[in-house]
């Protein structure tokens, strides 16, 4: 695993902590992780205490099947796998449904080009027709740290990203819809200088500042 | 002139096995499954609470892993890929079946679990112990979310790496990490809630 260590001196997330207990870490992030909980002995136990959850989890395994159960299963999958393609005889079907579409699609088409319809006004925005851009939802959005000098900027997506980034202002952009996670957590919309911020708040109480 | 396909040996690895398979080989499926059923198998439980859906889980997993391995071209190990499948089925088979459901009933209909054909006392306390701690895990496990659950399973168990279980779901090692932290915690506070 490769973690990105600008600064030495900042002390391990909890989840490299966790990672670190996993033995994920590679050698010089896993040496920081352990000087810092030698320091750090109440963080150190909460640590291990999250980490046995894995192992707890192991020794309370499923019970197993009976060989007679194991075997059911197998014989179920080869008859599966052995069970035979869609017969030759169905391409025919196929065919005369494609054909079938292909009409319809030309005929749709026939239709626009020699049966024209009033132009209509685009939709304006804010109506219910629009539907709203989805960016991502909560919980595909992972920040596992973050320098607390970048607090302030929205940091979504994946590298690489191309080109000059054109940030909306904070009156460009329009809330249209908003849920709540599974923690009972809303997105916020908030202005952060000139730029838009969205920030959680709800159950778990984050600042509105 | 007819071509003979020599079976794979037992210690064939998993690439010489699906060629095997591919060529017709009845063996091969067979040394497969009796390699990975058991990860399989314990990912489907932890999904799904009991152990017939668990085995349908598996069996659908496996006919998937098969019939699409063009789908995973070797790019994760085949063991990486199956737990994918099986993982991606028990969520499934969970949300047509209901999971929390199933769970009520397993605890009430837990017949075949060894430990209650423990003998002495202690032993049987103990065995109930463990029963109902394996019921406050199933549990709490219900209660994360699908990806946590799914992330959570797959490292503790199948025992993949963080890298394996990336590559098993598709995501970063840096959103493994978080969910793995997230889905302990959560855990930890779930079963105190129980304790208390």
């Amino acid at each position: 695993m490769t973690l990105d260590r600008t600064n030495p001196e900042k002390p391990p997330t909890p989840e490299e902590l966790l990672a670190h207990a996993d033995g994920e870490l590679p050698a010089a992030a896993a040496e920081a992780a352990e000087a810092w909980l030698r320091a750090h002995p109440a963080a150190a136990d909460d640590n291990q205490a999250l980490h046995r959850l894995t192992g707890l989890c192991r020794d309370h395994a499923a019970p197993e099947p009976t060989p007679a159960a194991w075997d059911r299963t197998l014989q179920a999958i080869e008859s599966r796998l052995a069970a035979p393609k869609p017969l030759p005889g169905r391409a025919p079907t196929l065919r005369i449904v494609l054909s079938l579409v292909a009409a319809a699609a030309i005929l749709l088409l026939l239709t626009r080009v020699f049966w024209p319809t009033p132009l209509l006004p685009p939709p304006e925005l804010g109506t219910d027709d629009e539907e709203p851009y989805a960016v991502a939802t909560a919980d595909e959005i992972v920040i596992v740290s973050m320098d607390p000098r970048n607090l302030s900027n929205l940091v979504v997506g994946g590298p690489p990203v191309e080109g000059e980034l054109d940030l909306a202002e904070f009156d460009e952009v329009k809330v249209l819809d908003r849920k709540p996670n599974n923690d009972g957590q809303v997105p916020e919309m908030h202005q952060g200088g000139n730029v838009p911020m969205i920030l959680p708040t709800g159950a778990w109480g984050g600042k509105e500042d | 002139m007819a071509t003979v396909t020599l079976p794979c040996p037992p210690s064939a690895s998993d690439e010489q096995l699906l060629r095997c398979f591919a060529a017709g080989d009845r063996g091969a499926l067979e040394e497969l499954f009796r390699r990975y059923r058991q990860p399989a198998y314990r990912v489907a439980y932890r999904l799904l609470g009991n152990e017939a859906d668990a085995l349908d889980a598996v069996q659908d997993g496996f006919v998937k892993a098969l019939t699409h391995l063009q789908s995973f071209q070797g790019r994760s190990s085949f063991k990486t890929w199956l737990l994918r499948v099986v993982s991606n089925a028990s969520l499934d088979l969970g949300r047509q079946r209901g999971r929390r459901d199933v769970l009520r009933l397993d605890a009430a209909q837990n017949h075949d679990d060894p430990d209650q054909s423990l003998t002495t006392a202690d032993e049987t306390t103990r065995g109930l112990e463990r029963r109902d701690l394996r019921m406050h895990l199933e549990a709490a496990l219900a209660r994360l979310s699908a990806a946590h659950r799914q992330t959570f399973v797959l490292h503790a168990e199948a025992e993949l790496s963080y890298r394996e279980v990336a590559d098993a779901l598709g995501i970063s090692i840096g959103t493994v990490m978080s969910r793995l932290f997230y889905a302990r915690q959560k855990l930890r506070e779930y079963l105190s809630e129980r304790k208390a």
